[in-house]
Order: C-alpha cells, then structure tokens, then sequence
C-alpha cells in the first residue's frame, strides 16, 4: 500500500474514489439536471439541421389535391421522441391542405392516430371520412407493406370503424399506392425500410421520423437517396417546430435534453480523468519509493 | 396537486420504478410482475383480436376461403402429436417460403444493390472518402478466408475495426439521448401534472 503513504499517493486515493463513484450520485446529477430546466427554463436556441429542413421542403411541396399516407409504426416506449416529431409533421401537412390517411403497421397506431387528429382536426377544420382517414391495424409488418404496394384497395376494403373506403371522400380518386403523393412513417424500428423496398420502389417519396436510436440504420438510405428526409430524435422534432415556427412540447423539452446530455458528458470526462490521473499518480508513487528504497520496491 | 386517479396511478408507479435506482426493493418487484404481467395480457390480447377480425370472424359469416388458414394455423399445432407430427411442415413451409419471396424481393434492390451503388462514389470530398474507406475495411476486418493477415490486409482490418467502434459509440450515444428523451415525460409527469410543481 505505497500508494497512500506518501502526497501523491492520497490524490492517488481521491481519483480512485471518483472513478468508482457511486452511481446513485450520478443518478442524481443526471436527474437535477433534467428537473432544473424543466422549473427554470433557460431558452437555449435551437437551429434547423439541413435533414429536417429537406423534410419540410418535401411536405410544403405538397398540395391540396394530394393525398398522403402517414404511419405512426411506434410504441408507447419511444412515445416521447416519435410522438413530438408525428404532432409537428401533421400540423404542417394540415396547413399545407393535403389529405391523409394513416396506416396503421402497429397496433397502438390507431391509438396515435387519433390522439393526434382530436386535437389537430379542429384546429385545421379537418373532417374524418372528408379529409383524412384512420385505416385498421394490419398485421404482418413487411408482408403488410407489400400488400399495401402490391393491392392497396385490396388490403383495405373498410375503414377502422367500419366504414367502406368507397364511402370515405378523402380517399376519392386513390386506386392504388401509386395515387398517394407522399409516405410518411414514424417509427422505432424497420417499418420505414419496408416502405422504401415495397412503396418506393413505385415512385412514392418517403419521408420519415425515427427515434434516435433508429436513425443510424436508416441513415445510409438517406445517403443513397432512397429516403428523402428523415428527422430523428426529440431534437429532430424540435427542429421541426422551429422550421413550421410553432414551438410545442419538444422545444420545451429541449433545454433539459441538452442539459442532461451536458451532464453526462462532464461525468464521462470527470470519470476517464479521474481513472488516468489515478493511474499516473500510482506510477509516480511506485518510482519513488523505487528510489527512496534503492531501487527495491517495498 | 392534481385529482385525476391516472395520474396518481402513473406518477405513483413511476417513483416505485425510480426506487430501484436507490436500491432493490420489494415494491420495485411488484411493479415489475405488474408490468409483465400486462404486457403479456395486452400480447395475447392483440392476437387474439387479430385472429378473430381477420380469420375466425370472416369464416364463421360464411367466407370459407379463410378456413384455408385456419387450417394451417391449426396444423401447427401437429407438432406435439407424434403420429401426425409430419403435418406441420406443410403451413410452416408455406410462411417459411412466403416471407423469403417477401423479403428477397424487397431487399434485394434498395438494400442491396443500390447500397453497394451508394458506394462507388468519386473521392472528391472527405464525406465520400470516409464513406469509401469506411465501407472497404470495415469488410475487410470480416473477410475471413485468409489464415493470416498481413501488411496491406492487416492494416486496413485494423482500422475497420476502428471504424466499427466509432459506429457503435455513435449508436450507444443516441441510446442514451434517446433514455433522456423518456425520462424528461416522466419527470414532468410526477413534478408538473401530479405535484403541480413545474410552469
């Protein structure tokens, strides 16, 4: 026990306890930093990346005779990122007057889907049958999006409350999916890669929301074209408020996002200096008491 | 503080789930059966709803073409009868030979050949050099014919290696992002909606 006899060795002893620093202290620093901001917020600004600006430029490119499919393909577990960014792209596709119909690839969908429209529809005169559509849940993930492709009317005779499509004006004129201007899909997993292999393919640009964790996989159809925008994350979302110049509840989340992501980065470096300088000093102390012992170390 | 018993319910297990942070503890693992045990409801729930509104519901109206599934379905099942066990594989050939066309199908232009397009780029930006690089030794790190590596072949699995490991950190980082992102709700939910705390 060399290392804590001498000066060196008790700063040796202080780095070692912050580099197994209970994680409870942590917990508790990555906590504050999220609840402070969220009492106290602090306005940080935010700028529009180029890939959420190339979503907005697709779906303001839209008119009021198109018709676009939207895909809430998440989960309550990824509710908090996906759900901001689909409240964000509809309001913009409802300003921009197009029709919607949304496909439902999950079972929550319809869930989503409805949550979003009973407050947008109002706000945007939006009727359902008239304007937009809510579709059934259809099984089967990527066979569903090949039958969707391959048959659309085929795939849906009715809609989710029973209603014959052939009744429901918002998709008067749509006889397959070669009739829909636009696929956007939000998702936390492969649903938007079936949308490229199965609709795009036919010509349909797809769009999507991804959570962060999603957008790696998604990122090399983005690079090769395939994808024509893709937003990702809560921040994804944030930026798109910011684009459509209406802040909702990812700009306000965004101050403690960035704040606990500050956090983590200081513990991380906290963490990695205190484990090199213990190390160091460690080194220093054995030298020592190499040479106070004449090179035999005690 | 807020009167609706939801959120009460919420903010209420939200901080039992929390407790375990501190410690283990007996609540924690009632929540935890809790949640398994609706996740498994809500599971066999799904399939059930689906088998009924697309199969079992449509052939009892009298649209016979769907006992053709129903029948496969059922065959499934063989498996656990000796005698007949041979059955099975006729529907899980069927599903085994529909998802492959499905998916041979689907991948093998945008996810294959057009990636190995988006790859053969001109070096005239860094982007693309680091998109060509990248691409070529990280599959080199995974060519593994050679009994040994050497020179040029050694360096650049090297440095595909590298390349993984900066991939994955990038994906870990937007793990993490995305574990901030869940719990920025929830911390609002027990301050603001249950407590009344938050602006």
């Amino acid at each position: 026990m060399a290392a804590v006899n001498g000066e060196w060795g008790y700063r040796a002893m202080t780095f070692r306890r912050l580099a197994v620093l209970d994680s409870r202290i942590v917990y508790a620093a990555v906590f504050l930093s999220i609840l402070l901001p969220l009492w106290r917020p602090l306005g940080l600004s935010i700028s529009v990346s180029q890939g959420t600006f190339d979503v907005y430029e697709v779906v303001d490119s839209l008119s009021q005779d198109d018709t676009v499919i939207v895909s809430p393909s998440f989960a309550p577990s990824s509710e908090a990122e996906v759900y901001p960014q689909m409240e964000a792209i509809l309001r913009h596709l409802l300003a921009r007057k197009a029709r919607v119909a949304f496909v439902n690839l999950n079972v929550e969908g319809r869930m989503y889907a409805e949550k979003a429209m009973t407050t947008l529809a109002p706000e945007f005169g939006y009727n359902y049958g008239e304007d937009y559509v809510i579709l059934p849940f259809t099984p089967g993930l990527e066979t569903a999006v090949a039958s969707i492709s391959d048959d659309f009317l085929g795939t849906y005779e009715r809609d989710a409350y029973g209603t014959p499509l052939t009744e429901t004006g918002a998709l008067a004129g749509i006889r397959s999916i070669n009739d829909f201007a636009l696929v956007v899909d939000f998702n936390t997993g492969d649903t938007t890669i079936y949308y490229i292999q199965h609709a795009k393919p036919r010509g349909i640009p797809v769009i999507a929301g991804a959570s962060g964790v999603t957008v790696p996989y998604l990122t090399p159809y983005l690079a090769t074209g395939q994808l024509s925008g893709l937003i990702g994350g809560l921040r994804g979302a944030a930026e798109y408020e910011t684009a459509i110049d209406n802040p909702g509840m990812a700009l306000a989340a965004m101050d403690a996002q960035s704040l606990s992501h500050a956090s983590i980065l200081a513990l991380i470096g906290l963490g990695n200096a205190a484990y090199f300088l213990a190390k160091r000093d460690d080194a220093r102390t054995t030298r020592r008491s190499r040479q106070s012992n004449g090179g035999e170390l005690k | 503080m807020s009167r609706d018993p939801g959120i009460w319910t919420a903010a209420l297990l939200t901080i039992v789930v929390w407790s375990y942070l501190f410690k283990q503890n007996i609540l924690f693992q009632a929540v935890e059966h809790l949640f398994v045990g609706i996740a498994a409801a809500h599971a066999m729930t799904v399939a059930f709803t689906n088998l009924r509104d697309t199969c079992l519901g449509p052939a009892l109206m009298g649209d016979w073409a769907m006992t053709v599934p129903l029948l496969g379905g059922l065959l499934l099942y063989a498996r656990f009868l000796p005698k007949i066990s041979h059955l099975s594989r006729i529907p899980l050939a069927f599903v085994m030979g529909t998802a492959a066309a499905v998916v041979i199908r689907g991948s093998l232009g945008p996810s294959f050949i057009q990636q190995v397009a988006g790859t053969i780029i001109p070096l005239t930006s860094p982007d693309n050099v680091i998109l060509v690089v990248g691409t070529v030794t990280t599959i080199a790190y995974f060519l593994f014919g050679r009994k040994s590596r050497s020179g040029m072949m050694d360096h650049a699995a090297r440095l595909g290696r590298y390349i993984m490991m900066a991939a994955f950190g990038a994906a870990y980082g937007n793990t993490v992002m995305m574990r901030m992102s869940l719990l920025i709700p929830r911390i609002r939910l027990v301050f603001g909606d249950w407590l009344g705390l938050l602006p």
